[in-house]
Formats: C-alpha cells, structure tokens, sequence
C-alpha cells in the first residue's frame, strides 16, 4: 500500500511537470507568433499604404488624419501615371521593360546551360582555369565596369537601345554556377546511353540535360527576370531617350515632375503600376526564387 | 562507366570522319567544350573582363567625351581625387559609415528572422510571403514609396509620431537621420535575400546533431552557440561576402531616397562615380573611382574569405 502510494505521488508530479512544461511551450509558441505578426505588419504596411494611396484622389490626398480606406476611390491616378505627357508614359516603360526582361531570360538561359554543361559534364584542358574565372566573376561588382561599358557601346552607338541593357546581363556567372549545380546531379547513365546511340554532345545538353534540369532553368529564369526587370543603374545610364526608358528610369524621372507638384497619388500608381508584374512573377514562382537563392548561398 | 568518343561505334567513327565539316564539329571531342563555352565566354570576356581593364586605362588618362584624342597622365586623376576633389573623402568616409551599419545588422537581423522564420507555426506561408515580397519590388519604387511615408510635412511617420506624443522630425532632410533612415528601408528592401540563404543552411543541419545535444544537456542557447552557428558557417561566409560586395554597389536605395544628400550625408561612393560620370562627365576620375571601388572589394573579399578559411582549420 505504502509503495502504491508514493508511486502514486511521483505520477501526478511528473504529470504536473509535464503538463507546466506544456504550458510553458503554448506560452512560447503564443509569443513566437506576435512576434512574427509583428514583423510581418513591419514589411506590409509600407506597400498597403503604397496601394491606398494610389487609389487617393490627389486634392485630398494630403488631408490629414491620413485615410487607410480612401473615401472617394478613383482610378485617375493610374490613367494621370499612364498618359502623361510630362514625362514618358508607364505603358511604354512597362512594354520596354518586358521586353528587355523576357529577351534577357532567353539569352541568358542558352549561353549560360551551354556554359555550365562542359564544366559539369566534361574534362577538358583549362577546365579548372575556366571555372576560377567564372567565380572571379561572382565577385567582380558590375558597377565598376559602367564607365568603360559606357564609353564602348558610347563608341558604337548603341546607346539607347535594347542590346545595351540585355548583353552585358546575358553571361552570368551567377547562372552557369547555379546550372552547373544542377548538371552535376544528374546520373550520368542516361547521358551515357544517349552517346552509345550516338548523340552529340548538343543533342544530349537539349533532349536529355536541360528537361531534367528544369528546376534550375526554371529558378534561374526566375531570377534573371526579376534582377533585370528591376536592374536601375545601368539603365539610368544609358537609357536618356523617354522612349526606350525602362520602369525604374521612367519612375525616377516621375519623382522629379510629379513630387514638386505633391501629386503623390500618381507617384503610388506609378509605383503600384511598376511593381504589379514582378510581385505575379513571384507569386506564381516563389519556390524556384527562393532555390535559386539558397542552391548558390548554400554551396557557394 | 565512360565510353570513349570515338572507335568502336559506327555513327561516332562517321561523326568523327565528318568532323571537318559543319555541326558535325560539335561530335568532336576536343573541339566540342570549347564550342559550348564560346557564346559565354564571348560576352564575359568583352562586356565583363575587358572593361574592368579598359577602366583602368581610362583611369589613367584625361578622358574628354568630345576631344578624340585622349592624352595619358598617369596617376593624374587619382591625384585629384585624393587632393583635389572636395567630395572624395567625405565619399569614403559615408561609404565606410554605410558598410558598417549595413552589414552587421542585416547579417545578424537575417540570421534571427530566419531562426524565427524556420519553426513551424501557422500561417507560416503567408509570414514568409510578407518578408519577401519588399525583395521584388524595385528600388525605385521603393524610393518613392518611402519618400511619401517619411516626408517631413505630410508623411505617416510623423503623423503617427505626433500622435504618439513625440516631437516630428525632419527625415531625410536633417543629416542626422538621413543614415539610419536609408539603412532602415534598405533592410525593409532587401533582408529576404539573407534570410533565404540562412533558411537554406538551417535546413540543411542534420537533426540528429540537435538530439545528441539535447540528450547530453545543452539547452537552447548552448545547441544554437554549438550546433547552430557552426554548421552555418558556410552560409555566414556567402553572406558576409555578399553584404560587402552588395554594399559597396550600393545606389538605388540612396539615390532615390536622398540623392546623396542632404548636405552630401549619404553620397557614398557609387553615387560620387554616377554624378562625377554621367553627369558631369568626368570619365577619368570617374573610372579612378571605379578602379577604387574594385581594388576595395577585392580585397575585402580575399580577407573575408582568408578569415573563414582560418576557422575552419582549428
């Protein structure tokens, strides 16, 4: 009896134990998740202040108290930001950057798969020479080449026009490391039968490479579009014809014309306007983004 | 298994026989590497390797856009950089203040919000959704946006400030500020990137290092001092190193917000070469700054590098 009953003791102890343990993880986790509300409210209030505003009319937009549910909601802002003749309109800009971003993409995938394949694939004298200089490249800032780069296209009159914002991008060192990555883990036996058969090497990098290495072209596509989508220097560098001006260029010569006026709600137009494309492109692709991130963080 | 390129196989023997001749080429085996890494190099070398040396001559000369003639001088423009220009060493002097707020905390905030970002909690989606989406909004943009939140007269801050009972301030107008305040969205801006990267590296920790610690008794902070930092190191390296270069590089987020100004407060480095440059259009002591701003980065990079090489070696 006696034992029973100590045993009995040391039970409802433990079970009292683990149940303030219990308590203490509940009270953790409640703490963990303010926390993380908090942050989260830290980087969304900016953009829904950015998408309220956009939705301001003008003449009160700088009423105070500030107004997070716009009383008059208007889409003038977004046809004011689209047609203005004091700057070049969005619709250009958005069109110009589309098209530079998709054509980057494209390059960029070509040259860089046909670049990373030999250095996963095959051995070949100055193989390790090569690599070294694509990883110097990683580290080389692009700003430091803007002046020569300018001077050259300068030389040959391609300011002001697409190649100069879509060439020098196209052979990224970044991309080739992250491909060949991807190459090296693919099992070599099917590479091996394909070349019994006698394929070429061509063939083999685009029937059989690049299909089972999608998930790297697709993080890499990503990528590329949303570093040339949003590329800014650069372009402010060479773009100085209104009409080949990409979205960020378009919205730094707004700031000038439209802030002095404290039109701020054609400035969020422009701005929500400028950001509409990438934040889809994320959404739908917010896996392979956050790869082509970490594969090269991880392993770099 | 390897199977020799040519030889035994018919198609490869008449691959090789054709090898002279067009596409066939690409079934060569010494040709062929170098084939695939053609269209690559092409563009590396002429758009990327050639002007950080065409920079550096053109550093080294008096570089007139309407003169052809373009006269060598030496270390002329670097003379006039250090003695002369008014700007430069304030420049440096911004550049460095900007690097050493910059870096630590984004690498130590990254590190947290991904330690946080890693449990599993509810909604943990749509969290993640929020931290990154800044990342993919462009910088200009984002200085605009942040124009009108900080803007002295009419902005949220302030208002929210006054409601709060504190005296407004003038951001980005008073020199004070203007610092902190551009280190602050570029952290909004740009955190994901580290915090993706250390996510990455959290994952990859091997749960069982964690249990073993936990069976020999370390608590929380001892397993994330023990287990955790160690086995980031190789992503604490990539992002120190990335930190740099990015800061270094650093320019939309000034430009946009303050223009390197007021009072030259924020006029780092890239954005005294873009003025020097393309707007005043002094390509040579331009170039100097970018040969500066090279030779810089390499270094740092080497010695970052150089650091995390040592510790690995205990």
């Amino acid at each position: 009896m006696k034992l029973n009953n100590s045993l009995r003791a040391e039970m409802a102890t433990s079970e009292r134990r683990t149940r303030s343990a219990i308590r203490w993880r509940h009270i953790q986790r409640l703490i963990l998740w303010l926390v993380l509300t908090l942050i989260s409210v830290f980087f969304l209030l900016p953009v829904l202040w950015m998408i309220t505003t956009s939705f301001t009319p003008n003449n009160v937009v700088l009423h105070y108290p500030p107004r997070w549910i716009p009383a008059s909601p208007t889409l003038q802002n977004y046809t004011e930001a689209i047609t203005t003749t004091r700057t070049a309109g969005l619709g250009r800009a958005l069109a110009n950057s589309t098209l530079v971003a998709v054509a980057t993409v494209i390059l960029t995938l070509l040259v860089d798969s046909m670049a990373a394949y030999p250095l996963a694939r095959m051995n070949f004298k100055g193989k390790k020479g090569i690599f070294i200089l694509v990883l110097v490249g990683l580290m080389v800032p692009a700003e430091v080449t803007f002046v020569s780069l300018f001077l050259m296209f300068n030389a040959v009159g391609w300011l002001n026009s697409y190649e100069s914002l879509i060439l020098p991008v196209a052979a990224s060192p970044f991309g080739v490391f992250l491909l060949r990555q991807f190459f090296m883990a693919i099992p070599r036996d099917l590479e091996d039968a394909a070349r019994i058969d006698g394929c070429s090497r061509m063939r083999i990098l685009f029937t059989i490479i690049l299909p089972l290495a999608k998930p790297g072209l697709s993080a890499l596509a990503i990528f590329t579009f949303l570093l040339s989508w949003n590329n800014f220097l650069w372009p402010l560098i060479v773009m100085t014809d209104p009409n080949m001006m990409t979205v960020p260029v378009i919205l730094a010569y707004y700031v000038a014309s439209f802030a002095q006026s404290l039109d701020w709600g054609t400035l969020m137009a422009a701005a929500v306007g400028a950001t509409i494309l990438p934040v889809i492109v994320f959404l739908i692709f917010q896996k392979q983004f956050v790869r082509s991130i970490a594969t090269t963080g991880l392993k770099g | 298994m390897t199977i020799p390129d040519s030889g035994e196989n018919p198609r490869m023997a008449l691959a090789a026989a054709a090898r002279k001749g067009g596409m066939a080429w690409f079934a060569g085996k010494k040709a062929s590497p170098y084939l695939f890494l053609l269209p690559f190099m092409i563009i590396y070398v002429v758009l990327i390797l050639y002007p950080i040396f065409q920079g550096l001559y053109v550093s080294l000369t008096d570089w007139d856009m309407m003169n052809p003639v373009k006269p060598f001088v030496g270390l002329k423009n670097f003379e006039y950089l250090f003695f002369g220009d008014p700007l430069f060493w304030n420049s440096v002097k911004v550049t460095l203040q900007y690097i050493f707020t910059n870096v630590p905390i984004k690498v130590v905030l990254g590190l947290a919000l991904a330690l946080i970002f890693n449990q599993k909690l509810p909604g943990m989606a749509f969290h993640r959704g929020a931290l990154f989406l800044p990342f993919v909004i462009n910088i200009a943009a984002v200085g605009i946006l942040f124009q009108w939140i900080l803007d002295p007269e009419v902005g949220l801050l302030n208002y929210y400030l006054s409601m709060l009972g504190l005296p407004p301030q003038k951001w980005l107008v008073d020199p004070t500020w203007t610092m902190d305040l551009v280190v602050l969205v570029t952290i909004w801006w740009s955190i994901a990137f580290n915090v993706i990267v250390f996510l990455a590296g959290l994952q990859d920790i091997p749960e069982e290092l964690y249990e073993a610690a936990r069976i020999d008794g370390a608590n929380a902070w001892h397993r994330f001092w023990n287990v955790t930092l160690p086995c980031l190191r190789g992503s604490m390296m990539f992002v120190v190193v990335m930190q740099i270069i990015g800061s270094f590089q650093a320019f939309g987020n000034i430009y946009m917000l303050t223009g390197g100004g007021p009072n030259n407060a924020t006029n780092v480095l890239m954005v005294h070469l873009y003025k020097t440059g393309f707007f005043y259009f002094q390509m040579g002591p331009a170039a100097a700054i970018g040969v500066i701003i090279f030779i810089i980065v390499m270094a740092l990079t080497i010695a970052v590098l150089a650091m995390f090489r040592k510790q690995v070696e205990y």
